[in-house]
């Protein structure tokens, strides 16, 4: 059979794989059942469930009302031309609404500046800030469960991003996990290269005051996109990567339950080191920008395939 | 100032119209990799439970979001293909694969592909997702390469073996 031919009664063959359609309707269930779930607080409370409280300035439903009207008043008097407030993708209920009423859960869409810059960071929680074009914090989130657990009793937005490094760095909430055998990494997305040195350059010194070793990088935005998938920061996530090539029997479950300083050691034993503890190393900053790690951009294809539509 | 700090998914209408466009690709991805409906089943829910949860992620464009959705039903698919072989019998056991090949409804006794695909659930993987993406999707080896973190010249090679192996098979 010539190459053609097999192609073409592959092509033919895998056309007739067709999605069921319980597949779909049970997977759309799925989701309808997570978004219930992940409503995290009514309208009238404050408080989230799990005690977080929300970042609202003047608290619950004043706080929305002003916020309402902000829109309103940048909507009417152009002001969103600047391009410094912009409605936060599928949603076009804010401007609209001149209630009290908050935004339902499921239909997120609230004025926010719009980041200019992301900076991860990975122990093991893995959390991320969102920065403007002034470095400074518009936005914490955890990227898995004990990063949100840390930034549970901070408020990191409207600070400096040193600051707000230096906030975390002596937090309660990060003290255990920022140990003389830990590793942290900063990994930093953005389209600004000026505001990446600056950001980089702010990053060295204060991993240069912890007591464990770390280092920056860049990371693109796809990467931030598939670690943020993996509930990951890009350090931890371009480890996994590297480890699950070297080691068929780990999956991203396991990797998303490992520390940074885990995946690494663990990474550096199939290398054919020795292991981190036995030799000692790895204490200390190892500081400098880009030193390891996930520089460039990578393109995000520019692929226009068979559709299936 | 008010930041992005909230945790929700994305709108049902967002999901069902990722479905619409790109539920086949990831069905088939899935399936590819799997080799059953059962499992894929499981891979297609899984993707799109990510794809609803990662609700701040923003695509420059349907390509990029399809991209995405392969390297997310991907990495599903090998890990729901690890967690089968340490729980059970290897999927490649001779037992297990005539099963899958003759139970299957992707393999079906009076497919005209029967033969074909019964071939191509046979290979290892790689070289069968990296095929599918090459022959299925029409996705070029550096495509694939980056869809699935791996250097272009192993995606060659595994497009290469992967066909020599069929011919073989289905001489």
């Amino acid at each position: 059979m010539n190459e053609d031919r097999l192609e073409q009664q592959l092509r033919q063959a895998f056309d007739s794989w067709e999605v069921p359609a319980e597949a779909k309707q049970r997977t759309l269930e799925v989701c309808d059942r997570q978004r219930k779930a992940a409503q995290p607080w009514e309208p009238t409370s404050p408080v989230a469930p799990s005690g977080r409280r929300r970042p609202w300035r003047f608290g619950g439903l004043v706080g929305a009302a002003v916020a309402a009207c902000l829109v309103l008043g940048v909507v009417f008097f152009g002001v969103a031309g600047s391009g410094a407030f912009e409605a936060a993708p599928g949603n076009g209920s804010v401007g609209a609404s001149s209630s009290d009423e908050v935004p339902a859960a499921s239909a997120p869409i609230m004025a926010s500046v719009v980041p200019t810059a992301y900076v991860a960071i990975d122990i093991n929680p893995s959390l991320e800030l969102s920065l403007d074009q002034s470095d400074t914090v518009v936005g914490a989130s955890g990227v898995n469960q004990d990063g949100w657990a840390v930034l549970g009793a901070l408020d990191l937005e409207g600070m400096a991003y040193g600051e707000a490094l230096r906030t975390l760095g002596e937090s309660q909430a990060m003290a255990p996990y920022l140990t003389a055998d830990s590793y942290v990494q900063l990994s930093i997305t953005t389209d600004d290269v000026r505001q990446e040195q600056g950001l980089a350059a702010i990053s060295d010194e204060f991993l240069a005051t912890l007591p464990c070793g770390g280092f920056c990088a860049a990371a693109s935005h796809a990467q931030r996109q598939e670690a943020s998938a993996h509930g990951m920061g890009c350090g931890r996530y371009q480890a996994a990567q590297q480890l699950m090539a070297l080691d068929s029997t780990l999956t991203w479950e396991d990797c998303e339950q490992m520390s940074l300083r885990e995946l690494r050691d663990r990474l550096f034993v199939l290398e054919g080191g020795e292991s981190v503890a036995a030799s000692g190393q790895g204490n200390g900053s190892q500081g400098g920008y880009g030193a390891h790690g996930v520089s460039g951009h990578h393109g995000q294809g520019a692929h226009h395939g068979r559709s299936h539509s | 100032m008010l930041g992005r700090t909230l945790f929700l998914l994305r709108d049902r209408c967002d999901i069902e119209q990722a479905m619409d466009v790109h539920g086949t690709t990831v069905w088939r991805v899935c399936l590819a990799c799997l080799r059953s409906t059962h499992d894929a089943q499981d891979g297609f829910q899984d993707t799109f439970l990510k794809y609803a949860l990662a609700d701040d992620v923003q695509f420059a464009s349907e390509e990029h979001r399809k991209a995405w959705l392969i390297k997310v039903a991907s990495n599903r698919c090998k890990d729901l293909q690890r967690r089968a072989w340490r729980r059970d019998a290897p999927l490649d056991d001779p037992e297990h694969m005539d099963a899958l090949a003759v139970n299957d409804p992707f393999a079906l006794p009076d497919s005209p592909y029967r033969d074909v695909l019964e071939a191509f659930a046979r290979l290892d993987d790689p070289p069968r997702t990296p095929l599918y993406l090459a022959v299925g999707e029409g996705y070029s080896a550096p495509e694939i390469a980056e869809l699935l973190g791996a250097p272009v010249n192993t995606v060659y090679s595994w497009i290469s073996r992967g066909k020599k192996q069929l011919k073989e098979a289905l001489k």
